[in-house]
């Protein structure tokens, strides 16, 4: 359970990946008002971060109209059928993060938290099983190690 | 319709920065704990709302542009004829359509028999089709004439008999303007037929009228049309004669005007307008007979000189006399040699109409209100048995501005003058052009369709308005449009010829520009002189080179 | 302006249209509220932007300027100049009272400005912020900063990348920091998008950068062409010229006339006018004034029909265009001379009096008169008879006036039939005047058979010099004393032969039309 009084000071951002716990693996909901049980929660710390890396890694580059620096090329590559190995998807993960990088950092201010800041983001394991793959992807803060997971909240904005 | 609502795919992307950035900034100041990164929030409530109100913005800036004759014209998404149709509406001005020329065609016959030409039977000349607007009968004699459409075969004295036919262009547009003594050649067999000719130019032919000549007649559209102020006039002018190219209206404190100083100080006083006015692209070459009279013989030739008066209402306010020929003639070219032209004038009063100040020859040169007397030496005629005193008739060709009289009479009645509005309508005092250029290029280039060109370097001169001035360059602009890859122009020569309204010719040559010079004292200047060019007095020759 | 001025501006109208729940049951409207507020005020600026539109419709009602509730300035770093001083900055020879700086040969002074290119066409905001709603830093134009819309730039007196107010962003081209941006919000911004020259002055072909006065002179032009030639139009846009209004409204009663501050001032019972301060009223409180009328000396139209010399003109000049085959022409001045009589030229008395001009011109003047008059069987001298015309014999000294006044004999005999007196005062335009750079339009906007003599006056720039006394290091005087200064030796250089000496000579002809 997270405590509300974490967020004074920061920034909310809506939760995109509606998930039952922060810590360990689970699989996400994708969906604004989640599953009934964690609706319309609110993000930030780390999490925020994880959210801003994953919209920039699924967004594909050029496709948001008047912001088409935002994304990255990982998806087309997918979506193109360019991704045949693990090396494949570590060369084209490798090359998206450039762009990602850069994107994220451009937006953020000094005087943000470092733990949500981008720092850096390695894959960290990758699995191939019939019809998809999975990608394990950790992404560092300019935090470090040193960061206080903030779990979402049940709350209004 | 020109105006769409905006694709939100083609929208500014500044707009879009400007949008989001303002939204961003007051969400932030507003509402501190959002985050207005990268997210749920930025990317659904931020972008949307700024695309949408960005797209709003281009509407309405759409619109804005619609209402701008600048923004219309110049605007690609804009400058649809129906969206410009409609803004110049509120300027009272209508786009003219284009019309077909027309004119009448002289049939020559070498039998005296009834020739019948039926409507719609079709004549070409110069690549163009004209159909007879109405049924002609050809008769032999005024006793057989059984309708008003009857025309009566009148014999030319050498064997041959004429009568005209009125033709209709087919095809909208200035091609269809031919000039006097071209020929025709019918579609169909024409009984004991030798030739057709023009009887006089074609009149009428233009295009459609385009955005840019729409717009530069927005003033005149705006305008009171009143004898008031120059605008007021112009718009006066262009509204009663909507033919007319060009004016230029000269009035108090111009050196041009001599009609207001007629008094014993050598100053103007004032009270008088000339209106020098251009009402055609080119002038008319208009055919008439004259009788004249001879005047005395050459004993040593047999030769005689003839002289023929023109009063003010014969081709009113024409230029000259460009050729003199024996009525029956069958010549197309060539002229009897004029040995004297005395110009005079004529202000008989008329009923309702202000006559205008005019002193002098020169006042009345190109007005309605000249008269000419012209002498010329006839060698073919022998004059042994004739006496001085007898009389023969001439097949004369004029070259004049049409309308001349018409708008003076319009501009000095009683419903448009002011009291003592003393305006003389005159011709624009002409500068008649040529021009001689080489297109240069490599062997087997594709050269320039001729006739077209020469139109196109016509068109730009003759709609020149009161320039003063013509250069090459404006003409080497109009010939690169015509000229394909590895083709140049060479050896651009210009020359040109001022008819003074006091007779005398000024004649000017450049290969840069050609400038009216400033005489105000001949009322030669530039606000009095328009350039004239006919295509056919453009030469252009080839010459095969390596062009690099 | 009222405030909420539509509801755009209204955040409460707009929550309204969502419905209860969001206005009184949600918990979290606070976000709601600003999101509908802050998207409100993007509407809002849309809202400015159609009722432009609609404006523009009407050459009355057009907006000068854009204008912009909120314009966003970015700020480059690597664009930032350092304006050079440049004279009345306030800088002394020497050390600076206010810096202590000393300059030395070959440095720099410290720029006293700092400017930054602009790509939006600004051209006026009287405060510039960091942020909207609640700032910590305003800028006041002409306090702060300045806009330069010539050059389309902001000039700050601080460089803002110095202001902590100010939080630069980084610009980065990998992982290398390349430049630094500052964002600031100017407020009401006006901007220039030319609305008056593209919605009105392409229409009728006049040109001018926007102002005020160029959609007064447009105006007065189109009303020249809409009703005709009116002597209200033809002030109008003698007023535009000079920057000033003419009265607005049919009747207008003067209230007060003050002068005491930057402007003189005219105030009536509707409405308030500025003119340059040097200027000088022709009206007087409690004077009735009338709709089109100017009000000051600075532009005076003066009608010559009584025949009478109008106040302050002293002299007209009759040029050539006006008298074929003369050089400059003649002038006649408003002073007494004598007439001077001759007898018998050409079998008939002939009168002069003193005219200025080239001689030549003079003279052939006064032999076309007499001819003239022979020719058309009037002399001046028979006109001028005291005895009246026709005189029972030939004028002599005797039955001729002995003085004239050339400016009053040619307005009373010539100029009172078709000619008018227009006086500007070019001194008295105030910022932002159109100018007489296209005088020509009167030429468009009157009738042809009248002429305008313009007589334009400026301010006369006086550098007196007093010859009583000598002069020193700053002032010239009747006498100067002469220091010698040794110059270098000249290098010598013989040119020999006439070939390599050529005299080049180009005439040049500079003249031009209105038409």
């Amino acid at each position: 359970m997270s405590d509300a009084r974490l967020y004074v000071g920061r920034t909310v951002d809506l939760l995109a990946y509606q998930a039952e716990n922060v810590a360990g693996e689970q699989l996400t909901v994708q969906s604004l008002h989640g599953d009934g049980v964690h609706s319309g929660r609110i993000t930030t710390g780390i999490q925020k971060l994880a959210q801003r890396f994953t919209l920039e890694l699924l967004t594909e580059s050029g496709s948001i109209r008047y912001n088409p620096t935002r994304g990255c090329d990982f998806i087309t590559t997918l979506r193109s059928g360019g991704i045949q190995s693990q090396i494949d998807l570590f060369v084209a993960f490798s090359s998206a993060l450039v762009d990602i990088k850069r994107n994220l950092q451009a937006e953020e201010l000094e005087t943000d938290p470092d733990d949500e800041k981008y720092d850096s983001a390695e894959i960290i394991n990758v699995t191939f099983s019939p019809g998809q793959a999975a990608v394990y992807v950790k992404i560092n803060s300019v935090a470090g190690d040193s960061r206080t997971v903030i779990a979402p909240i049940n709350t209004v904005i | 319709m020109a105006i769409e609502v905006s694709d939100l795919n083609t929208l500014s992307q500044t707009s879009v920065d400007d949008r989001r950035e303002l939204l961003a900034q007051l969400l932030q100041e507003y509402e501190s704990r959002v985050d207005l990164k990268r997210g749920v929030i930025h990317d659904l409530l931020l972008e949307l709302s700024a695309v949408i109100s960005a797209a709003h913005e281009e509407n309405i800036e759409r619109l804005r542009l619609s209402n701008s004759l600048q923004g219309i014209i110049e605007s690609p998404e804009l400058s649809d004829p129906t969206l410009v149709d409609k803004v110049l509406s509120n300027y009272r001005l209508t786009r003219k359509s284009g019309s077909a020329a027309s004119g009448q065609i002289t049939i020559v016959v070498n039998r005296l028999a009834p020739v019948t030409i039926e409507t719609g039977a079709e004549f070409e000349a110069n690549a163009q089709t004209f159909s007879v607007s109405s049924a002609v009968i050809a008769r032999t004699s005024t006793a057989s004439v059984q309708s008003d459409s009857d025309k009566v075969l009148t014999p030319l004295g050498d064997g041959n008999y004429a009568f005209t036919v009125s033709v209709v262009a087919d095809q909208i547009g200035l091609a269809g303007r031919v000039k006097k003594d071209t020929l025709f050649v019918p579609s169909v067999a024409i009984t004991n037929f030798v030739k057709a000719y023009a009887s006089a130019d074609f009149v009428g032919g233009a295009e459609d009228e385009t955005n840019e000549e729409l717009t530069s007649r927005l003033e005149a559209g705006l305008a009171c049309k009143a004898l008031s102020n120059r605008s007021s006039m112009t718009a006066l002018l262009m509204d009663r004669f909507p033919y007319v190219v060009a004016s230029s209206i000269i009035g108090y404190g111009d050196g041009e005007m001599l009609r207001d100083r007629h008094s014993i100080f050598p100053f103007s006083f004032g009270g008088r307008t000339d209106w020098y006015v251009r009402t055609s692209e080119l002038p008319i070459n208009l055919g008439i007979s004259v009788t004249a009279t001879l005047m005395s013989k050459d004993t040593t030739d047999g030769s005689g000189i003839w002289q023929f008066s023109l009063p003010r209402d014969v081709a009113p306010g024409f230029y000259d006399v460009k050729n003199i020929r024996l009525s029956a003639s069958a010549e197309t070219a060539g002229t009897f040699a004029i040995t004297s032209q005395i110009r005079g004038f004529d202000v008989t009063p008329e009923t309702s109409i202000l006559r205008p100040d005019i002193e002098t020859s020169d006042e009345a040169a190109f007005s309605r209100y000249q008269t000419s007397v012209v002498r010329f030496r006839d060698p073919l005629t022998i004059t042994d048995a004739l006496s001085v005193g007898a009389t023969k008739d001439y097949a004369v060709t004029l070259r004049y501005m049409p309308g001349i009289k018409d708008i003076q009479l319009a501009m000095a009645s009683r419903d448009t003058r002011y009291n003592a509005g003393d305006v003389l309508v005159k011709a624009a005092v002409p500068c008649f052009m040529s021009v001689s250029f080489t297109i240069e290029g490599k062997s087997g280039l594709v050269l320039p369709d001729a006739t077209t060109l020469k139109s196109a370097i016509a068109s730009l001169v003759n709609n020149s308005g009161f320039c003063g001035k013509i250069y090459a360059s404006q003409i080497l602009d109009v010939i690169h449009g015509y000229l394909g890859k590895g083709l140049a122009v060479a050896n651009l020569d210009m020359f040109a010829q001022i008819l003074k309204p006091n007779g005398s010719v000024t004649s000017l040559r450049s290969q840069t520009a050609i400038s009216v010079p400033n005489t105000p004292a001949d009322m030669v200047t530039p606000r009095t002189v328009c350039f004239v060019l006919d295509p056919e007095d453009i030469a252009i020759s080839a010459r095969t080179i390596n062009v690099p | 302006m009222e405030y909420p001025a539509n509801d755009f501006q209204n955040k409460e109208k707009l929550l309204n249209v969502l419905g209860t729940h969001w206005t009184n049951t949600y918990g979290g409207k606070d976000f709601v509220e600003e999101f509908v507020r802050s998207r409100g005020e993007l509407e809002d600026q849309n809202h400015i932007n159609l009722t432009e539109a609609c404006d523009l419709l009407s050459r009355l009602d057009a907006p000068v300027y854009h204008k912009e509730k909120w314009l966003r300035v970015v700020l480059k770093e690597s664009e930032r100049k350092k304006r050079p001083i440049k004279y009345g900055d306030g800088t002394v020879y020497g050390e600076q009272p206010i810096t202590g700086q000393m300059p030395l040969y070959g440095g720099s002074l410290t720029a006293v400005e700092y400017v930054f290119p602009l790509t939006q066409p600004l051209v006026f905001s009287q405060l510039a912020q960091n942020k909207i709603s609640e700032p910590s830093l305003s800028w006041l134009h002409g306090i702060d900063f300045t806009l330069n819309s010539d050059s389309s730039a902001v000039i700050f007196k601080t460089d803002p990348f110095a202001d902590s107010n100010l939080v630069p962003v980084e610009i980065f081209d990998g992982d290398v920091v390349i430049d630094r941006e500052i964002t600031l919000w100017f407020k009401n911004a006006d901007l220039d998008k030319n609305y008056l020259y593209t919605h009105i002055g392409y229409a009728v072909n006049i040109y001018g950068k926007s102002s005020e006065s160029y959609k007064n002179l447009l105006n007065a032009y189109i009303d020249s062409l809409v009703i005709g030639a009116t002597k209200e139009s033809l002030e109008k846009a003698l007023a535009a010229m000079l920057g000033v209004r003419v009265v607005q409204n049919d009747e207008e009663i003067v209230e007060l006339i003050d002068s005491s501050g930057d402007n003189l001032v005219i105030v009536t019972d509707k409405e308030a006018y500025l003119f340059n301060v040097n200027d000088t009223a022709t009206v007087s409180v409690g004077d009735t004034v009338y709709k089109g009328q100017l009000l000051t000396t600075a532009a005076s139209v003066h009608e010559l029909n009584s025949g009478a010399v109008p106040p302050g003109v002293v002299a007209l000049n009759i040029g050539p265009d006006m008298m074929a085959g003369y050089i400059d022409g003649v002038m006649f001045c408003d002073t007494t001379v004598s007439t001077v009589v001759e007898e018998n030229v050409d079998g008939k008395t002939k009168v002069s009096f003193d005219l200025v001009g080239h001689p030549s011109d003079v003279e052939k003047f006064w032999d076309d008169v007499h001819a003239e008059g022979i020719r058309r069987g009037a002399t001046l001298a028979e006109l001028l008879d005291t005895r009246g015309y026709p005189p029972p014999y030939e004028p002599t000294a005797a039955t001729l006036p002995t003085t004239i006044n050339p400016l009053a004999f040619l307005i009373k005999n010539i100029l009172r039939f078709n000619a008018f007196v227009v006086k500007i005062d070019l001194s008295m335009k105030l910022s932002g005047a159109f100018g007489i750079n296209q005088v020509d339009l009167i030429r468009r906007m009157t009738p042809p058979w009248t002429a305008l003599f313009l007589i334009t006056t400026g301010t006369q720039i006086e550098s007196p010099v007093n010859l009583t006394q000598p002069g020193d290091e700053t002032e010239a005087g009747g006498s100067e004393s002469l220091s010698t200064f040794i110059g270098a030796e000249p290098v010598e250089e013989s040119v020999t032969g006439s070939d390599h000496v050529s005299e080049r000579v180009r005439l040049a002809v500079v003249e031009g039309f209105c038409r």
